[in-house]
């Protein structure tokens, strides 16, 4: 008869004989067979601990979800909010986009259009290209503020008039008065 | 179960098709786990309603989980200890009930097996918490014991001390009902 194995070795395979007899593993390691081969004790333990995984697996089965536990999942699935929140980036994106198009359509509307911009430009090109135009020097500037009046047609004889009227001289600097441009005189 | 529809609902029909095949694999589930485990009979009823609630709510993290059945048992333990950390200042409790056996054949075999299978449950509802859990999460939620390890965040080989020590805490407490 073979002696029985020292207790040290059966404590070493207590964990994979829990694995056993709960049914994690099918088939002992060589080295636990070989063990449960020697050692009655351990082949007796596998056996209650078989049979007693069996009769709690019996036990502790479990049993359907009750109608009242199952009306309370569709009670309480149905009073869920109707619209799940967004995601967070989701709720920072979209005040951003609606800023930065705000921004645009500020930016575009705030610009001439083309058709704006044709009258403008007709109506300065008809100024410069007028005969006798008061815009040709600096006095017709004066002229125009003088008479109040920016009218084009002004004539020569009304611009040489004006032209007393000035602490400036036709010949002088524009900017510059008389007095100052002459300092031998006044 | 056939969940209603309802052009309301926040859930898409797909979403709505998962989550009722859940509730069927997975509500017995969770409920024999809240029971067994924290003992709870009424309020084993509302956490295992609420479980499926809260997974409804955060169906984005429900659908990227690998394994939805440990995400819902992970649900359903926190609202437990969520429950039991307000109730009891985190005392959890130690001899949850045992339910009733099913009837069938023959009246006296089956008021042995009654009598056997209410044993077994008073010797399970006995066991500390720690140990319990594991009996129940393998025995009755039907995990293995990589994935009772990881719900619970605990190494395999303590997932498995756990289990041989609960065995044999139960051997000893079982020991007149079995005559071996």
């Amino acid at each position: 008869m073979t002696p029985e194995p020292p207790r040290e070795d059966c404590e070493s395979f207590q964990l994979e004989l829990t694995r056993l007899a709960c049914g994690d593993v099918e088939e002992p390691t060589p080295a636990l067979r070989t063990h449960l081969g020697n050692c009655s004790t351990c082949r007796s333990a596998l056996t209650a601990a078989r049979r007693l995984v069996s009769d709690l697996r019996a036990a502790l089965q479990p049993a359907e979800l009750p109608a009242p536990v199952l009306a309370d999942i569709e009670r309480r699935l149905r009073a869920l909010p109707a619209h799940r929140q967004r995601p967070r980036y989701l709720a920072l994106l979209v005040p951003c986009a609606v800023a930065a198009s705000g921004a645009l359509a500020l930016l575009v509307s705030s610009r001439p259009h083309g058709s704006a911009r044709q009258p403008m430009a007709a109506g300065i090109q008809q100024v410069c290209q007028t005969e006798d135009s008061a815009w040709d020097s600096p006095a017709g500037y004066a002229l125009d503020m003088l008479t109040g009046s920016a009218d084009t047609s002004a004539t020569s004889e009304t611009i040489a008039d004006a032209w007393t009227l000035l602490p400036w001289g036709n010949e002088d600097d524009w900017d510059v008065p008389r007095a100052a441009s002459n300092p031998g005189s006044g | 179960m056939k969940l209603h529809p309802d052009a309301r609902a926040p859930l898409s029909p797909a979403e709505r098709e998962l989550l009722a095949e859940l509730v069927r694999d997975m509500g017995p589930r969770v409920l024999a786990y809240v029971r067994r485990v924290y003992g709870m009979n009424r309020d084993a009823e509302e956490i295992a309603a609420e479980t499926f609630c809260r997974a409804a709510a955060n169906m984005r993290a429900l659908r990227a989980s690998e394994r939805r059945d440990l995400y819902l048992l992970t649900v359903a333990r926190n609202l437990c200890r969520d429950r039991f950390r307000r109730a009891s200042a985190g005392h959890l409790p130690e001899a949850p009930l045992a339910d009733q056996a099913a009837s069938d054949g023959d009246p006296a075999a089956h008021l042995m097996r009654q009598e056997r299978e209410q044993a077994l449950r008073t010797a399970v509802a006995g066991l500390p918490v720690h140990l319990r859990e594991i009996v129940v999460l393998r025995l009755c939620v039907n995990l293995k014991f990589e994935d009772i390890a990881a719900l619970l965040g605990i190494p395999l080989g303590t997932a498995l001390s756990r289990m041989s020590a609960a065995l044999q805490c139960l051997r000893q407490t079982l020991e007149p009902h079995y005559d071996t």
